[in-house]
């Protein structure tokens, strides 16, 4: 009798641990979208994240390299009109694809026309115009590696220092992803709730993203990493998806610059 | 024999046409009433543009409430900062599915501060921008809509009643400037976007800019000030961006804005 009862306790023990096991960092976010199936190596999926990451943003921030930063690396999955970055288009060409995008009209692109908008967009925002004043000094702090220009930015600073960020990622139940050996904040996304704090402008997030993401059963992890301008501190905000590759690879599809004014 | 039975409501032939006669006659004229009391956009922005100087005068204390001279005694750059935000409230707010629904401009009940270009001030960022007093309902709409969206660093640079926004040499911009414990929400897929701010405590306080431009990791010409600044290009040959880009994204209008101010020297960062 007490043997049956101490065994059914210990069954009803170990079931409230399993209820209560801290997810795995690409377990399913309440909120929005149905459960889903947590890849196997999660802890591979998020070293090849980080080292993705990393690679980007050396290329991009540190060695400014645009093309560098998005050769061979976008997304085919969101390979698609409505991503492109409205950096990349001039305001005629930005709100047609804003009606356009708002009547759900797909419009494939090649990955290679998708990586050149993308490399168009990183371009202006180094805004490096050689034929701009001789006076004009770069955000970026002077520097020679990605670790000095990284800024920790784990859950627990954003939670701390920057309320109003972690107001909307919270529920989204981030985690700290090690970028070049400096921790960011990294979650997964599965609609334009989840990243809409960004107030992007590509149309693709509010109208396709979602879309997409379960159709072809692809993972998306957005990468959030604070960076040391030459003033003050910027968040950048990277989108990657897997290709329905489990984490094996990580594609680009979009990077925001939040406005902090 | 017997009466033939009436159903509640029924009507004989007559009856039912004379009263779809009514009720034609009542639709007919309730179109003609929808009509006339449904104003234009051009006719909207014309109304509340004067109403809201109103109130600034009224908040201000100013002798004059004619929305005319009060908009005369404007510098011109702060004549910009206003007609274009005015112009770009009247977005829609959208639900879910894009859907339009009450604008913006339905909710803004007072402008208290017109804040201009302020070319050498270092807080240059904070200065174009209105200060308003929103009306109840906004920040509920805004918060269940998907095209006006909450964000990050939010700031409601308060007016004062008696100089500050109307004062060229007023530099204390920190002491009115509210960071901490803002709600503010930004346009999304648009550019250049809106950007809506209120206290959370008090949300009818707020302020109200529009972000011209994205933020760079070199910056040239726009690091700081973008704000508002919808008169100011680089220096020639460039196009005038900002105007160009408004006017594409705010088309609610028969025609589109015409600043009356414009110059390439409070433009890039070396202004500040």
């Amino acid at each position: 009798m007490r043997a049956g009862r101490a065994s059914a306790l210990l069954m009803f023990g170990v079931a409230l641990a399993a209820c209560q096991a801290t997810p795995s960092p690409q377990s399913p976010v309440t909120g929005s979208g149905g459960p889903r199936t947590p890849p196997p190596l999660a802890a591979d999926a998020d070293r090849r994240l980080a080292a993705e990451v990393a690679r980007f943003l050396d290329a991009w921030a540190v060695k400014r390299q645009p093309h560098a930063a998005v050769d061979g690396r976008a997304s085919e999955a969101f390979g698609d009109r409505r991503f492109v970055p409205a950096a990349a288009l001039s305001p005629a060409e930005y709100k047609a694809q804003a009606e356009a995008a708002s009547a759900a009209a797909s419009t494939p692109m090649s990955k290679q026309a998708f990586e050149t908008a993308l490399e168009t967009q990183l371009g202006a925002a180094l805004d490096d115009d050689p034929s701009g004043p001789q006076s004009a000094a770069p955000a970026v702090a002077p520097s020679t590696s990605l670790e000095a220009t990284l800024v920790p930015f784990s859950p627990d600073v954003v939670r701390e220092k920057q309320s109003d960020l972690w107001e909307h990622v919270a529920e989204r139940r981030p985690r700290a992803l090690l970028v070049a050996g400096v921790p960011s904040l990294a979650y997964q996304v599965r609609d334009w709730n989840d990243i809409k704090w960004t107030a992007s402008g590509t149309v693709g997030f509010r109208f396709a993203m979602a879309n997409i993401i379960r159709q072809r059963d692809v993972d998306v992890q957005a990468v959030v990493t604070a960076i040391k301008l030459s003033t003050e501190e910027t968040t950048v905000v990277t989108l990657w998806s897997d290709e329905g590759r489990q984490g094996a690879e990580w594609r680009l599809l979009g990077v925001e610059l939040p406005a902090r004014r | 024999m017997f009466e033939r039975v009436r159903p509640l409501g029924w009507v004989d032939d007559m009856q039912l046409a004379r009263r779809l006669a009514v009720m034609g006659g009542l639709c007919l004229a309730a179109g003609a009433v929808a009509a006339v009391s449904q104003p234009t956009n051009d006719q909207r922005l014309d109304e509340r543009s004067k109403a809201l100087l109103v109130s600034y005068a009224t908040y201000k204390q100013y002798q004059s409430k004619d929305p005319a001279v009060v908009y005369n005694g404007l510098s011109p750059d702060r004549q910009a900062v206003f007609d274009s935000i005015v112009r770009a409230l009247f977005v829609p707010i959208q639900d879910d599915d894009g859907n339009p629904g009450p604008r913006v401009i339905d909710f803004v009940e007072e402008v208290r501060g017109i804040w201009g270009v302020r070319p050498k001030q270092k807080e240059g960022r904070y200065m174009f921008r209105l200060s308003v007093r929103f009306g109840s309902g906004l920040k509920g709409a805004l918060e269940a809509s998907s095209n006006l969206v909450g964000s990050t660093h939010g700031h409601v640079l308060l007016p004062r009643q008696k100089g500050g926004d109307d004062d060229p040499a007023f530099t204390q911009f920190a002491s009115l400037l509210k960071t901490g414990d803002v709600k503010t929400f930004r346009e999304a897929t648009k550019e250049p976007k809106l950007q809506i701010s209120m206290l959370k405590d008090d949300p009818a306080v707020g302020e109200v800019d529009i972000d011209y431009d994205p933020v760079k990791l070199l910056c040239i010409c726009h690091c700081r000030p973008s704000n508002s600044d919808f008169g100011s290009r680089k220096p020639d040959p460039d196009a005038h961006v900002h105007q160009n880009a408004f006017n594409i994204d705010v088309p609610y209008f028969s025609a589109p804005l015409a600043t009356p101010w414009s110059n390439s020297n409070a433009h890039c960062k070396e202004a500040y």
